[in-house]
């Protein structure tokens, strides 16, 4: 069709997003989380002064997003050339922001659909996680584009931790190590994990709101201990698609028990990895990462998901025992594995790969094992 | 097209013999085609010696580089760098570079990082070793502080033959380069125009005595100094005007004008 051809990223995605709701009998698609909105309307709302700001899609693609007016110059700023309506500050904002969103579905014809993610469900609403799953599930070769960034932010974010890494450095000047080195490379935004509760694992984490995160820190110290190991992840946005990756150092040379831990998630780890390829079911190859560590750590010390659909923020859970979803070229998915111990952090390790035609394709360089420093 | 250079580039005598020359051509951040054109191009115009690390995800663009160029191996001083990352993986990951590269051995391999910020003596007794066998011609270290020298020699009993560090007139360190010299080890300067401040009034004064430019200066002192200098640019003017600065020379009063902007305390 001559009209496709023409239209910009975005529009291609909404168009994708377009044709799922009216698979799914809906006219008007209410997105609240920012991978969402993100994906509809290429905004970061991650770094928003307010809460609550809803994008809505309606009939024939068009998008409003209603916002707080606190939020305003970061809109103008964007580069949104959709509409927009604001709720103003003040003690009632809740209230407005309500109103505002009540006199958008007000102006709808009686008849239409709604499909709300769960921020904005309203009664009688269709789900809009299944429609938004399912048009971001394939990426194309923009979404491709921008995740190979991303990833590429996340190896530089690693490489800024581990080349300047002492046992003497405080957390906070760890995170500014990246945020440094990744703003020199032209990317300074963060996401997490942890914005779906899918998303949310055992190991704890610290600290909030920036691109590296140290892991399983349940009492923040602010200060590293040389003799435990230091699991982290780096989570960079690239043009808002996610850069997702982590792994483990460690300062002295590894104990027996921990070296043998390790070494077991590593090896599964590859293992999984080495299974991801068009034709597999996820459930597949969460059973051989399982597989591949039995008998050498307990199971309730290791995650249920292992691999999200990874886009414009964390997706729909892939990897686990029950997902039957079967892999396709063109997905991509955060692999990420992780051992908890009894006594301080675990062992996590985290990749981004790109399902392809015959297999897959890594995009980081982050070695999944044991980083010894000393 | 610019001339190639006739002025040869002074070298300096490492302590296991190599002779590297004190101005070479810096890769990072290129990579692929890219790099493999610009690396050409600043053989072509003269320069021997070239700069890459595992790091750097270029090695392999070097690699073609150095299949494509007729100057034979033995007139090119490589350098490549292990990754902090790499203790327990050192010799696996000298043979990944040595078959990216396409050569049986480096002339110079540093270890990139201090690992964890310690001297990183497992991985430097695996560096003599691999000197011993001739896969390396010299092994040196980078981003390394005195102590950690001197923790290495306490260590193994060798000392580094290079220390390549960030080293500009900002980061001129006199003792450093003193406690080098006494150590036998010749100091490397990284990022040396990009860590500068290249408008500096001192600068520019000495350059126009010398119809030189700032960044030209910045080379030649180095040089004077026995710094081994590697800039980095992607163009071919730049290329060469880095490389063409043997035909002035800096007065002794000019060399400790540009000492004198040292921003370390
Ligand atoms: N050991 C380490 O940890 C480490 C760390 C950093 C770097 N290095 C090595 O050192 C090399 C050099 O360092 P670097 O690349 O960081 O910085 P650099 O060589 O000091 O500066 C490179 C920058 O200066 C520009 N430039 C080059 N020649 C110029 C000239 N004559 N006039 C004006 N601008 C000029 C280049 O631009 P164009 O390219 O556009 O011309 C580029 O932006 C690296 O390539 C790498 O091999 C080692």
């Amino acid at each position: 069709m001559a009209t496709t051809m023409t239209l910009n990223p975005v529009q291609r995605r909404v168009q994708r997003v377009a044709e799922q709701m009216d698979a799914a009998g809906a006219d008007v698609l209410l997105a609240t989380s920012p991978s969402a909105i993100a994906y509809l309307a290429d905004l970061n709302i991650r770094s928003f002064t307010a809460p609550g700001t809803v994008l809505v899609l309606g009939p024939g693609g068009n998008t409003t997003l209603l916002a707080s007016e606190a939020d305003q110059p970061k809109i103008a700023a964007s580069g949104y050339r959709g509409l927009t309506d604001f709720w103003s500050l003040g003690q009632d904002a809740e209230e407005r922001r309500e109103s505002v969103l009540r006199m958008h579905l007000s102006g709808l014809p009686s008849s239409a659909r709604v499909a709300a993610e769960r921020g904005a469900l309203r009664e009688g609403a269709i789900a809009a996680e299944p429609i938004l799953d399912a048009a971001m599930r394939i990426k194309d070769d923009d979404e491709i584009r921008r995740l190979r960034a991303a990833a590429d932010l996340a190896d530089i974010g690693y490489t800024a931790v581990v080349d300047r890494m002492t046992p003497e450095l405080r957390v906070y000047e760890i995170v500014r190590n990246v945020d440094r080195s990744l703003r020199r490379a032209g990317g300074g935004e963060f996401w997490s994990p942890l914005e779906d509760a899918a998303g949310v694992t055992r190991a704890g984490y610290y600290p909030a709101g920036s691109i590296a995160t140290l892991l399983g820190r349940h009492e923040e110290t602010g200060v590293l201990d040389p003799s435990q190991p230091l699991p982290f992840a780096l989570y960079p946005l690239s043009e808002n698609y996610t850069g997702a990756a982590g792994t483990t150092i460690v300062f002295e040379t590894p104990g027996p028990l921990l070296r043998s831990l390790a070494d077991a998630l590593s090896d599964a780890t590859e293992t999984a990895l080495a299974a991801i390829r068009p034709g597999i079911r996820a459930d597949e190859v969460f059973a051989i990462h399982r597989q591949a560590l039995q008998g050498t750590v307990s199971p309730d010390r290791l995650d249920p998901i292992i691999g999200y659909s990874l886009g414009t923020g964390l997706g729909r859970p892939l990897l686990s025992a029950t997902s039957e979803e079967v892999l396709e070229p063109g997905m991509a998915l955060s692999v990420r594995t992780a051992i908890t111990r009894e006594q301080g952090p675990g062992i996590a390790f985290q990749t981004t790969v790109l399902v392809t035609e015959t297999g897959n394709e890594r995009l980081n360089i982050v070695p999944l094992r044991l980083i010894e420093l000393h | 097209m610019t001339p190639a250079l006739s002025t040869a580039t002074p070298t300096v005598t490492l302590t296991a013999g190599a002779k590297m020359p004190l101005i070479g051509f810096g890769t990072h951040p290129l990579r692929g085609q890219e790099a493999t054109d610009a690396i050409l191009q600043a053989l072509d115009l003269g320069y021997r010696s070239v700069d890459t690390a595992t790091r750097y995800q270029n090695q392999d663009a070097v690699g073609a580089a150095l299949r494509q160029t007729s100057i034979p191996r033995e007139e090119l001083f490589i350098t490549t760098k292990l990754p902090p990352d790499a203790v327990g993986f050192e010799r696996k990951t000298l043979e990944q570079s040595l078959e990216a590269l396409g050569t049986d051995y480096v002339d110079l391999w540093l270890m990139h990082w201090p690992p964890g910020g310690s001297p990183g003596a497992g991985s430097w007794k695996e560096f003599i070793r691999a000197r011993e066998e001739g896969l390396v011609r010299a092994i040196g270290v980078s981003n390394y502080q005195l102590r950690l020298l001197d923790a290495l020699k306490r260590e193994t009993g060798e000392y580094p033959e290079v220390a390549q560090l960030q080293w500009s007139p900002v980061y001129y360190s006199e003792r450093y380069l003193t406690a080098c010299r006494e150590r036998g080890i010749v100091v490397g300067a990284h990022s040396p125009l990009r860590s500068a401040r290249l408008e500096d009034p001192v600068l520019t004064e000495i350059a126009r005595a010398h119809d030189a430019t700032p960044t030209q200066v910045i080379i030649r002192w180095d040089v004077q100094h026995g710094v081994a200098v590697v800039p980095k640019s992607a163009h071919r003017e730049r290329m060469l005007s880095n490389l063409d600065v043997m035909r002035f020379t800096l007065t002794e009063d000019e060399m400790k004008a540009i000492d004198g902007l040292s921003e370390l305390e």
